[in-house]
């Protein structure tokens, strides 16, 4: 039942999700486009083409993020409720679809920004750089890789892609906490400025606990030129290396854990949809 | 007669305010059952606990011998008093999704009786009007080869004429041997269809009988209805 769930949950979010797409994929084809036609120079209407480009994948984060707490709204605790709590499916299979769809598509948002990003600054680098400072950057950028070797980079590219994994689905059952707690009966009325309330609030005291903790407790590795270094306090860590910090990773898995039980528990316990 | 709905002591409070006292009763297979009462009598939130969506009650609630929960959920076919189907759905879509999670539910019969009903397949719902929207969800609900119809106020806020068109669809689409438990407070309407009426009053349940047993003492349902609730037409 999940894959049914999931695809029904992707056709409702990708209609519109979809046209965020289709926009950024056709400014993407112009810029492209135009740049093979005239290499000589970017021309303004490139430039705007870009400024536009950037400013709607950054956007896009943020767009994903209201259309995935509307979704969620809607089609739980408004009156499409009646019919997805009335499926032959457990609340916690339900719960995980929504929560996989969620993280999906805040992952397409990131990756498309971060290769529109780098599409375009490869293609205008530089243009967008100025002939100067691009030479400067290609002389000192391999100097941050140097002596590290290809198993290490990707051992390190690898748990930042696993550690950014982590902390969306950590802000997605957060996000889907606070809309639930919101559509409690005692909340119910307003739901919308206690859902906004919810979020604030539980943001304010997760990143309060998060930064306490990563600043006092120094738990990851240390990226050495072959391999790995464990660190578990401040005395093992060398000056000017690379380091993965763990600490933030391990409460953003605990956090989660905790919103997904309390969003789970408030929905199938404490919602009454009206 | 097989039992097909059992409650037991049913309690259901919002806050203070007790909406369901202490309700018991049982359902056979292949009736007709009205359940009878003015609005905010409990018949809703009694219903919402039957079907899953209420889960902070007191009491039992069995459905062919299981708790309310995802095996319940296969056999209960529920239509709500309110719209329950995404705006930007079409018809097409929507029987898709009934189809893609309800392995009793019959395709060919819902596009069948959306082409009776002259419903435009592929227009958005919200585009729709009410009445095309209401006839959406009865046919989506009636095409489940389902053993327990349970339908909260169908026949409220529309005309004379679209009331006998929903319960002549309801009587001629319902699974043979299922039962239906429908909800109203419009009894002049259903009385000639029902097997047994249930009558809810300030959350306890105050009439469990037979029509025939009504009918035998030389009353009507609705005469019933009156006596039950002093209501004087």
């Amino acid at each position: 039942m999940l894959g049914k769930l999931l695809k029904n949950e992707f056709i409702a979010t990708g209609r519109i999700m979809g046209v965020v797409y289709g926009v950024i994929g056709i400014l993407l084809a112009y810029i492209l486009g135009s740049y093979a036609i005239n290499r000589d120079e970017a021309t303004t209407a490139q430039a705007l083409g870009i400024t536009v480009l950037i400013l709607i994948a950054s956007c896009n984060i943020f767009f994903t993020a209201i259309i995935m707490i509307m979704n969620f709204q809607k089609s739980l605790y408004s009156d499409q409720g009646y019919l997805s709590f009335t499926l032959p499916v457990k609340g916690s299979t339900l719960l995980h679809s929504k929560v996989i769809t969620s993280v999906v598509w805040f992952v397409v948002s990131v990756l498309v920004l971060v290769g529109s990003s780098v599409i375009v600054f490869l293609t205008f680098k530089e243009d967008i750089l100025g002939e100067e400072t691009y030479s400067m950057v290609e002389t000192f950028a391999p100097m941050l890789l140097q002596g590290k070797s290809i198993a290490t980079i990707i051992t390190t590219v690898l748990i930042m892609i696993i550690s950014y994994f982590i902390k969306m689905t950590m802000i997605t059952v957060e996000l889907y906490f606070a809309i639930s707690l919101a559509n409690t009966r005692l909340f119910q009325k307003h739901y919308l400025i206690w859902t906004i309330v919810f979020i604030l609030v539980i943001t304010f005291i997760t990143g309060q606990l998060s930064t306490l903790f990563a600043s006092n407790v120094d738990f990851g590795f240390e990226v050495l030129d072959k391999g790995f270094s464990l660190v578990t306090s401040a005395e093992d860590r060398t000056t000017g290396s690379g380091f993965v910090d763990l600490t933030s990773v391990i409460i953003s898995l605990i956090f989660g854990a905790g919103f997904y039980f309390g969003t789970f528990y408030v929905m199938n316990k404490k919602v009454n949809i009206s | 007669m097989e039992t097909l709905l059992k409650v037991k002591n049913l309690q259901k409070s919002y806050g203070d305010h007790a909406v369901l006292k202490g309700v018991s009763y049982e359902i056979p297979r292949g009736k007709i059952i009205g359940l009878l009462g003015p609005n905010g009598c409990g018949k809703t939130s009694m219903i919402k606990s039957i079907v899953g969506l209420i889960n902070d009650y007191k009491g039992s609630i069995l459905i062919n011998g299981q708790n309310p929960g995802v095996e319940s959920k296969k056999i209960i076919a529920y239509l709500p008093e309110k719209s329950f189907l995404a705006p930007w759905m079409t018809p097409k879509s929507a029987i898709n999704y009934m189809a893609d999670f309800y392995k009793n539910f019959d395709k060919e019969k819902a596009i069948h009786m959306a082409e009776t009903f002259q419903l435009p397949m592929k227009q958005k719902i919200k585009t729709m009007s009410k009445g095309q929207q209401e006839k959406l969800q009865l046919l989506l609900v009636m095409s489940r080869k389902a053993d327990l119809y349970i339908l909260d106020e169908p026949l409220g806020g529309v005309d004379l004429v679209s009331r006998e068109f929903i319960l002549d669809t309801i009587m001629k689409n319902h699974a043979e041997n299922s039962t239906i438990l429908l909800s109203t407070h419009l009894i002049y309407d259903i009385e000639k269809v029902l097997d047994r009426v249930m009558m809810i009053k300030d959350g306890l349940l105050v009439v469990n009988t037979d029509v025939e047993k009504i009918t035998n003492d030389g009353k009507t349902v609705e005469d019933l209805f009156r006596e039950v609730f002093r209501y004087v037409g």
